[in-house]
């Protein structure tokens, strides 16, 4: 336990470094503070939503309303509260984000680091294979993958972690071939630290960084790839309160009744804004050349 | 008046700990002609100086607060950058910096380059003239074949050629004062003398005055007439050189004569001691295939046919330009690269041939510090996780016994235990090498293999951890391999040397016996090329003229015959063996082949 504080307290500075010149930065303050406001609102969705049972109870009466003090946002065609919708949507969203980027990291890092640090034909074999996955539109692989598996949230996560991988792969290669060179790792070698250790030790950590600034930007381009596929009725089904499935279904009612586009499109647009300009932060303060005086 | 005065300079630096003063000068003045040394180890503002000269520092985060530069009685300060760039800039004052390669423009030729910066100073000129004034200019910094170099790219040339391009630049223009930061620090000793020579003799043709900017004081003995130590940003002494060398005023001034003093290391009394390693016939060679030019199976021979025996506690040290196998040998000892052929044998095992188990072993025993601390600690991993890594390897400690463990090691190299939970780059190079020293010994090793352990650390530190590897070598009786082309360094600490040439050791033999009494040819020419403390003045420096030729197509006959003074028709023609001159003293040269006897050659 004494040894782990220890182990922590060096981490905790580090942390609070980054902090201060994520603070120094407005622009990427706001869209940290904006992160955080967007899981709280996850998290507490159930909480915060002023009616919550919107999910999935349907109120004919009140169809259609336009945004008041009742209805934030107004209600959709079957009486449900836009806001409430819109916050759990955040839920949604947020987690098949990350879920997808996650499982993608977990795939695609690993073999990165492999086929950068072995070389001959272990590389080969496996950039090959991540050439035959980027030589597919991303989009349409998705769509043909969902079109394949049948549509769903699910579906939609492998579709998206299937054609998302092998960029994570490609990065990691690239970093893992220059860190390989460095004499820290010729160093675990005289010492007789064995491969697998090298390789999860010593060249993913310090290949990590730009796969995080990546990564952190590709959580809005999921974001984004979920809303399209539910957009085109192939992610999430009616009545998941999803963001691009909402706009679809909100569309036919568009422009007299606005307000059950706009708000899903407002809440797409300020995530995936808020997870670019995260990812430009990140950038500027893992590297520090990219920082401005 | 003089000719460049700095009057009251004071230059900030504003950053993450706030403001800090990197630069405070009372004054300095050059004559004209004089050459002008500046000394101080990194960090002091010795770039700085040069770079505010030529306004050419980055404001902010750098801030000149207050002072004069003084050039033929103009400041240069109050100077607008446009008329920096048109009147200062080349024409009066050009600048030879510390690298070659980055300064010039990878993908033009070099030709290219040259005639770009002609045109652009001397309007009108028209691009032929230009091109037989860059060959004039390029023959005048004595390269080879001027022509010919014109088409070549930066990389197709030596480090050498790359630096004497860059002062055929800084001459184009016809500028007056030139500020050399360091010109000669990545060269081989014998390129640095031959780049030295060359630059007292232009500036002597040219009229030029110099401002010479380096970290070591015998560098400085040579070549400049007066000198300024920079300490903490100030000016701590400044007057003439010899003066300066002889009756140092000022502490920090002692502490770098000191640091450059070699004091050659004590003779090891029992001669009986057993061999620890034994290299036999070892090469290794590299397969080349040159797609560009349809040549294949073209073969680099890094290490042609290499013998000697190591005996416990014995340090070796390997020496030699860069380039001639020295870190190739190690890396093919310590088994990193594949030997092509020759057996090595530690404590009598064959190292190549062993089992898994006996591989480990042998790893356990053997172990390397590294040249740059810097990218040898992974920056990612806590002090003690560094340090820790053979003996997570080797040992299955308890996080308690392994962090006590890491903390004897640490303070064993005089590093406080505090270290443990703090990164690499929370530690300066000097600090940072001693934790590599502390690692290399945490499995309890028999052999250290040193590989250019101080070349990239301050002149200080430097000393300081010459002395630590002696007392932990006497304290743990270890043997160890020096690699370096600091020859003070292998002063210090060997009792062994080893002069490789492209790939061959040409002479072998006790510390004591090779210095006093160098054989090779090659040997004495890489000798008189060091700069000492002892004889001031650039004529003590002797070059060795010419480029070490590529391994891939190595000459005839001896190796060194293309460059030696002392070459023969017969050097061509037969390649010399190594003979024995004295116990335990071995030379490759036909000189001692032909019943020759040392006192000729000397």
């Amino acid at each position: 336990m004494r040894h782990f504080m220890e182990n922590l307290r060096p981490k905790w500075k580090s942390f609070k470094e980054s902090m201060y010149l994520l603070a120094k930065n407005k622009l990427s303050l706001a869209a940290f503070i904006i992160m955080l406001l967007l899981i709280f609102a996850a998290i507490l969705a159930p909480v915060i939503a002023p009616y919550p049972e919107d999910v999935n109870s349907t109120h004919i009466e009140d169809m259609l309303l336009p945004p008041s003090g009742e209805h934030l946002m107004g209600t959709d065609e079957l009486g449900r509260d836009v806001f409430s919708r819109v916050l759990f949507g955040t839920r949604v969203s947020i987690s098949t984000a990350l879920i997808a980027v996650g499982i993608a990291l977990i795939i695609g890092v690993p073999l990165g680091a492999i086929a950068g640090t072995s070389g001959g034909w272990i590389d080969n074999l496996i950039m090959r294979i991540t050439d035959i996955f980027l030589s597919f539109p991303s989009m349409l692989l998705a769509i043909a993958l969902v079109a394949l598996l049948g549509p769903g949230l699910r579906n939609a996560i492998i579709a998206i972690v299937i054609s998302w991988w092998p960029w994570y792969t490609r990065l990691v290669r690239g970093q893992a071939i220059s860190i390989k060179e460095r004499k820290f790792v010729q160093a675990a070698e005289t010492i007789g630290t064995s491969k697998s250790k090298i390789i999860f030790k010593h060249i993913i950590p310090n290949c990590i960084s730009p796969v995080i600034v990546q990564a952190s930007m590709d959580i809005g381009g999921v974001i984004m790839t979920v809303a399209s596929l539910s957009f085109l009725g192939l992610g999430a089904q009616n009545p998941t309160p999803e963001w691009g499935l909402m706009i679809s279904i909100g569309r036919q009612y568009f422009p007299d009744k606005w307000w059950y586009c706009i708000f899903p499109g407002l809440a797409i647009f300020l995530t995936v804004l808020c997870f670019n300009l995260l990812g430009d932060a990140i950038r500027e303060i893992l590297d520090p050349k990219t920082r401005k005086h | 008046m003089a000719y460049f005065e700095i009057n009251d300079l004071v230059v900030k630096h504003k950053s993450f700990d706030g403001i800090k003063t990197v630069l405070d000068i009372d004054h300095i003045e050059i004559n004209k002609g004089e050459t002008f040394g500046i000394v101080g180890e990194s960090g002091q503002g010795k770039t700085v100086l040069a770079l505010s000269i030529l306004q050419l520092l980055q404001t902010p985060p750098g801030i000149i607060e207050k002072g004069e530069i003084l050039l033929d009685g103009e400041n240069l300060l109050k100077k607008s950058t446009h008329q920096m760039q048109r009147s200062i800039r080349g024409k009066k004052v050009a600048m030879i910096f510390q690298d070659p390669m980055s300064c010039l423009n990878p993908v033009f030729t070099v030709g290219t380059t040259m005639v770009d910066v002609l045109r652009q100073h001397h309007k009108g000129m028209r691009k032929k003239d230009a091109q037989a004034e860059a060959v004039r200019l390029l023959s005048e910094v004595k390269l080879a074949d001027a022509e010919s170099i014109m088409a070549k790219y930066p990389h197709q040339l030596s480090g050498g050629q790359r630096q004497r391009v860059i002062i055929a630049l800084a001459l184009c223009c016809g500028a007056e004062f030139m500020i050399a930061d360091e010109p000669t620090r990545n060269l081989d000793v014998t390129i640095q003398a031959s780049v030295l020579k060359l630059l007292k003799e232009l500036q002597h043709s040219h009229k030029i005055t110099v401002l010479f900017i380096a970290n070591n004081m015998s560098l400085v003995s040579a070549f400049c007439d007066r000198v300024a130590i920079l300490h903490d940003a100030r000016i701590v002494e400044q007057g003439d050189i010899r003066q300066i060398v002889q009756n140092p005023q000022s502490d920090y001034t002692k502490m770098l004569i000191q640091a450059v003093k070699s004091r050659p290391a004590v003779p090891l009394q029992d001669a009986e001691r057993p061999v620890l390693l034994k290299v036999e016939h070892l090469k290794k060679y590299f397969d080349i295939n040159d797609e560009i030019k349809h040549q294949k199976h073209l073969t680099l021979k890094a290490v042609d046919d290499v013998s000697f025996e190591l005996r416990r506690g014995e340090v070796l040290g390997i020496v030699g330009e860069s380039g001639c196998g020295k870190s190739t040998l190690v890396n093919t000892i310590l088994n990193l690269f594949e030997p092509t052929a020759g057996k090595v044998y530690f404590e009598g095992v064959d190292v190549f041939e062993r089992s898994r188990k006996e591989g480990n072993a042998f790893k356990k025993n053997v172990q390397i510090v590294f040249q740059d601390p810097y990218w040898s600690l992974n920056p990612r991993w806590l002090i003690k996780d560094i340090v820790a890594e053979p003996l997570d390897v080797y040992e299955n400690l308890s996080e308690t016994a392994r962090v006590e463990r890491v903390k004897e090691l640490l303070e064993m190299v005089g590093i406080p235990e505090s270290a443990c939970y703090q990164y690499p780059h929370e530690f300066s190079g000097g600090q940072r090498q001693r934790i590599a020293i502390a690692r290399s010994l945490a499995s309890n090793p028999k052999l250290v293999v040193l590989d250019e352990p101080t070349s990239s650390i301050d002149v200080f530190s430097q000393a300081q951890i010459l002395q630590l590897i002696q007392d932990l070598r006497r304290q743990f009786n270890l043997t160890n391999i020096l690699i370096s082309h600091d020859l003070g360094v292998v002063h210090e600490l060997s009792n062994q040397i080893a002069v490789m040439y492209l790939g061959h050791i040409v002479e072998f033999g006790p510390a004591e016996e090779v210095f006093t009494h160098p054989c090779h040819p090659y040997t004495q020419a890489l000798f008189d090329s060091i700069p000492s403390l002892d004889n001031v003045g650039i004529d003590s420096l002797k070059t060795l003229e010419g480029q070490i030729p590529s391994p891939i197509n190595p000459p005839s006959g001896c190796p060194f015959h293309t460059r030696c003074a002392k070459a023969c028709e017969a050097c061509a023609q037969w390649a010399p063996a190594p003979i024995q001159i004295a116990p335990g003293h071995t030379v490759s040269c036909l000189l001692f082949e032909r019943g020759g006897t040392k006192e000729v050659v000397l």
